[in-house]
């Protein structure tokens, strides 16, 4: 979760801040606006005035020029000293502006001048600018201003040609001041003008003028409105510079008047944006006290019915959306109210069913475990049914050999009964032979073979039970007892197929067996005869089921034990069954009497008895082979 | 919310006063000379020489970060006046004043900010009398009575001599007079003028038709140099001419036409071939528009003076400034270097300058 904010602070803040951005943005534009308009304003003023200023001093420089002219043109004509004085004396009343005017001689000598006053005539003025222009060939040359030390003026002298020499006006600047008096005055202004050399020949401080000093840009830079430092002070410099001469004018406004007009300007605006804050502040706050209350009022009532409270008395709000909340939540309370009864009596009743269940479910839970017991009994008595079953299953592989055994001797005990029975008759016959003496030799030679060979049958077929009681014995013996040995494979093995043999001969089964007679297992030989019995039933009942056919069982030494390839070429097991055939009671012919053990005792008994391992291969219509791996048991 | 909006008028305060107080005080340079009426132009050319490199040290950021400020005080060529205008400089606190022009002036000057711990330095005044003593005037012209003995080692063969003084500035003149006549055996009479031109020079007139001279030297401002010569044209006497540096101290020769051919001068520049006057000279027209005159070749190298000690001083207290300008040792100047002494003076060899179709030439 976020930061938590409050609603006071926030409402107060987004009040201000909705009106101060907008207000700020605007007011900036505003004044942005502003000011470079009163920047142009200005601006434009001062170019206004020097432009004014400039058409002054090319009407000032005009007329005297025409003056000149004109009085040069008078004398001209008429007889030059008296003349001079007498022409030059008329203008002056008329108002010229020249305060001094001479003639020179075409040496630059001083031949005349107006008024008398100073003495100059017969001085050499050469070397003055003035005469070099117009002996050059001017038609008028105008003078550098400059200091007059015989009439202590800044003046500037004008010369035309007259006759081989010229006529000089000279014209003191004091007078120029006035063509300043219609544009100065503004406040902030300081207006000027310079001459070609950039020295103030009119200026409002007249002792700049007098004392002959230059404007500090006129000849550095031009100025359009540029802010320069004058003084130490900053102000913005226009210039502008007349083709007359190449005097110029110079106006330079004084930035803080013109910042000072701006900065009220921005002022007022500050002003009424700082106003319309403080009384938006005041009516914000005012609102938002007034929806605080009604907040507070919603807030009260909620922490009442959160502690219980639920008769509410409804609060007078100001605004209709929190009298609708508060309402709203009445009858939401009243709501829950109902709600909180009708739940309480719910989880009365939940209540006593849950004592109920509780002790249902202890009642199961004795009978689940009782059954539990009982299963586990019943697991007990499987349990032991199994080994029971199993080991009924051994004995079912030992009945087989006592069938064997009983069949195996029927025969030769059969023949030597004959030939008792034979020799007993023969006997007899020739007992009363004996008694009748009518015994001959042959009959006495007769019996004698009779006997030899009756004899030689029955010791050879007593001799042959005997033999098969001994190894019947012997593996009944090795079924019943559990001790380890180690046991000749071939001929234990052969003891085993002939226990078989009347099952065997009974389905027309031959075994093929392939074993190094020298080949012994140390191990328990009625473990090793479960396996090869087992297998053999197996393939008896199952592979050959109703056929005959051959049985290859061949044995190999292995490394600490033997290998063991059995194989039938019966019909085969089903992949489906191939992996179940080692579980327990897994039969295929349970209907006639399929136990499901055999193989299970096999698989059993090669990885328990031998440590072994088994496994098995099948094709179906081709037959099945066992691979099994039985290791000594010696240690 | 009043926290916050107390910080804001707090914010809005500081970055107001921020931007208000970042300039250094000025350092405040006092300049006084004659600048108005005919007598004005060495004053205007002090100033003009002094204007141009202050204006060049303010564009360059000021000295040491502070910009130079100059207070004008126009002395009207009124002793008075002169010691108004220092003791108000001193109380102002600036820390040099510039100027005076004339000679004539010194022992005012003196008189006014002796003992007031305030470095004066003049591109002009050319006093004997304040010659090697230890106190707070600093000058980079050589004395006047070199001019006058420059003038008697020039002028070998004439006999009889009429020294014409501005009386007004006969603290210069005396020097240039003893200079004179320290180094001269043939009589030499003098005339003082200080009245209205025409008057004097038909006194000027008058003294020359007593005797029988054969040579004259002025030792007047440049106008009344050209007007007392224009006078000897006019009446057509033929003498050899001299006049001190003071008759050149500013570009006057354009007055004088044939009435100033052959005038010799003393003048105290050299050829001027310098780079660094050549620089100057270029920057100076540029300024000014016109060619710089003795005057303001003189402030502007006095100016060169008095900015470089300033330049080295930290603390800008008298001690440190004096002590600052009598250590600056050789000081590259217009005319080549050369090196205050341990009084605050300089000494240069004065040229003899005639004026020939109406230009100057030095004579070997």
């Amino acid at each position: 979760m976020g930061r938590s904010l409050q609603l006071r602070k926030t409402i107060n803040y987004y009040f201000i801040l909705s009106l101060i951005i907008p207000l700020v943005i605007v007011s900036s534009i505003a004044i942005t606006i502003s000011r470079g308009f009163l920047f142009t304003l200005t601006e434009q003023a001062n170019m206004q005035t020097t432009q004014t200023l400039k058409a002054n001093i090319e009407d000032f420089f005009n007329e005297p020029q025409q003056d000149l002219m004109v009085i040069r043109d008078t004398i001209a004509t008429g007889s030059l000293a008296e003349d001079f004085v007498r022409i030059a004396s008329a203008f002056r009343s008329n108002g010229t502006h020249f305060d001094h005017l001479m003639i020179l001689d075409d040496q630059g000598i001083i031949q005349n001048q107006f008024p008398a006053g100073h003495d100059l005539i017969g001085f050499d003025y050469s070397s003055k600018d003035f005469y070099e222009a117009i002996q050059a060939g001017e038609a008028f040359y105008w003078s550098n201003t400059y200091v007059n030390s015989v009439f202590d003026q800044v003046s500037v002298d004008l010369a035309v040609p007259l006759d081989d020499g010229m006529l000089v006006g000279t014209i003191h600047l004091e007078k120029l001041s006035l063509l300043l008096g219609d544009v100065i005055g503004h406040e902030g202004q300081i207006v000027g003008i310079t001459d070609n050399r950039g020295v103030y020949v009119a200026h409002p401080d007249i002792h700049l003028v007098q004392q002959r000093m230059s404007d500090p840009y006129v000849n550095t830079r031009t100025l359009a409105f540029d802010e320069v430092l004058l003084n130490g002070a900053t102000y913005f410099g226009t210039l502008s510079q007349s083709d007359q001469l190449g005097w110029s004018i110079v106006l330079y406004q004084d930035k803080s008047t013109v910042m000072g007009e701006i900065n009220q300007f921005i002022l007022i605006t500050v002003s009424v944006i700082l106003a319309s804050i403080a009384i938006v502040t005041v009516f914000g706050i005012g609102i938002t006290n007034r929806i605080l209350r009604d907040v507070k009022n919603t807030l009260t009532l909620i922490q009442e019915a959160a502690i219980g409270q639920y008769t509410l008395v409804r609060p007078e709000n100001l605004f209709d959306e929190f009298t609708t909340i508060t309402d709203g939540f009445g009858h939401m309370v009243d709501q829950v109210q109902q709600r909180e009864k009708t739940i309480l009596n719910q989880s009365k009743e939940i209540e006593k069913i849950n004592a109920g269940l509780e002790l249902r479910v202890q009642e199961r839970t004795a009978e689940l475990e009782r059954i539990n017991e009982e299963l586990a009994e019943a697991l007990n008595v499987l349990t032991s049914a199994q080994k029971q079953l199993v080991e009924s299953e051994k004995l079912a592989s030992l009945g087989n050999l006592v069938a064997g055994v009983a069949h195996e001797i029927n025969t030769p005990i059969g023949v030597a009964l004959t030939s008792i029975t034979y020799l007993t008759e023969q006997t007899k016959r020739l007992e009363r032979s004996y008694e009748a003496n009518a015994i001959k030799r042959s009959d006495i030679d007769s019996y004698f073979n009779v006997a030899q060979e009756a004899e030689s049958i029955i010791l050879a077929n007593i001799n042959q039970a005997s033999e098969l009681i001994s190894s019947f014995k012997m593996i009944s013996a090795d079924q019943a007892h559990k001790d380890n040995r180690s046991f000749e494979l071939l001929s234990y093995t052969q003891s085993i197929i002939r226990s078989l043999a009347p099952k065997l001969k009974q389905k027309n089964i031959f075994i093929n067996l392939h074993c190094d007679p020298e080949l012994t297992l140390y191990g328990n030989p009625g473990d090793y005869s479960q396996i090869v019995t087992n297998l053999v039933i197996n393939s008896i009942n199952h592979g050959y089921a109703h056929a005959s056919g051959l049985v290859e069982l061949r044995i190999f030494k292995a490394d600490g034990g033997v290998n063991l390839v059995y194989r039938d070429f019966g019909k085969g097991i089903p992949a489906d069954n191939l992996d179940r055939i080692f579980e327990p009671f897994f039969t295929t012919t349970r209907g006639s009497g399929g136990s499901g053990l055999g193989l299970n005792i096999v698989y059993n008994t090669v990885l328990k008895s031998f440590g072994g391992s088994i496994l098995c291969k099948s094709t179906i219509g081709q037959g099945t082979a066992f691979f099994v791996t039985l290791f000594d048991q010696k240690k | 919310m009043r926290k916050q909006f107390v910080l804001l008028c707090i914010c809005i305060l500081l970055l107001g006063l921020a931007s208000g107080c970042v300039q250094k005080d000025p350092i405040l340079i006092g300049f006084s000379s004659t600048l108005t009426g005919d007598k004005s132009e060495i004053g205007i050319a002090l100033r003009d020489g002094l204007m141009l490199k202050v204006e060049e040290i303010n564009a360059a950021g000021g000295i040491n970060g502070r910009m130079v400020e100059v207070l004008i005080e126009d002395d009207q060529n009124d002793l008075a006046m002169v010691e108004a205008i220092d003791q108000g400089f001193v109380d102002k606190g600036v820390h040099a004043i510039f100027g005076h022009e004339l000679s004539s002036k010194a022992s005012t000057i003196i008189k006014a900010t002796a003992g007031k711990e305030t470095i004066v330095i003049s591109p002009t005044i050319s006093t004997y009398d304040l010659s090697g003593s230890d106190d707070h005037f600093f000058r980079t012209i050589t004395s006047n009575y070199d001019q006058g003995k420059a003038i008697a080692g020039y002028a070998s063969d004439i006999h009889r001599t009429l020294i014409v003084y501005d009386n007004v500035n006969k603290t210069f003149a005396d020097g240039v007079i003893i200079g004179f006549t320290d180094n001269t055996s043939h009589p030499t009479d003098t005339l003082a003028i200080d009245g209205e031109i025409e008057r004097e020079a038909s006194k000027m007139v008058d003294q020359l038709e007593t005797a029988d001279y054969d040579s004259i030297i002025f030792v007047t401002n440049p106008h009344d140099t050209v007007f007392l010569n224009q006078v000897l044209f006019k009446e057509k006497f033929d003498l050899q001419r001299f006049s001190s540096n003071w008759g050149m101290a500013i570009n006057s020769l354009k007055e004088g036409g044939q009435a100033v051919e052959g005038l010799v001068f003393v003048s105290l520049l050299d050829q001027l071939e310098t780079d660094s006057y050549k620089a100057f000279a270029a920057q100076f027209e540029t300024r000014y528009k016109q060619e710089p005159p003795f005057a303001s070749i003189y402030s502007y190298e006095s100016a060169l003076v008095l900015f470089a000690a300033l330049e080295k001083t930290e603390t800008l207290t008298y001690d440190d400034i004096k002590e600052s300008l009598l250590s600056l040792g050789e000081i590259e100047g217009l005319m080549g270097s050369f090196r205050l002494d341990q009084y605050g003076d300089v000494e240069r060899e004065p040229f003899m300058t005639i004026v020939e179709k109406g230009e100057l030439r030095f004579i070997e």
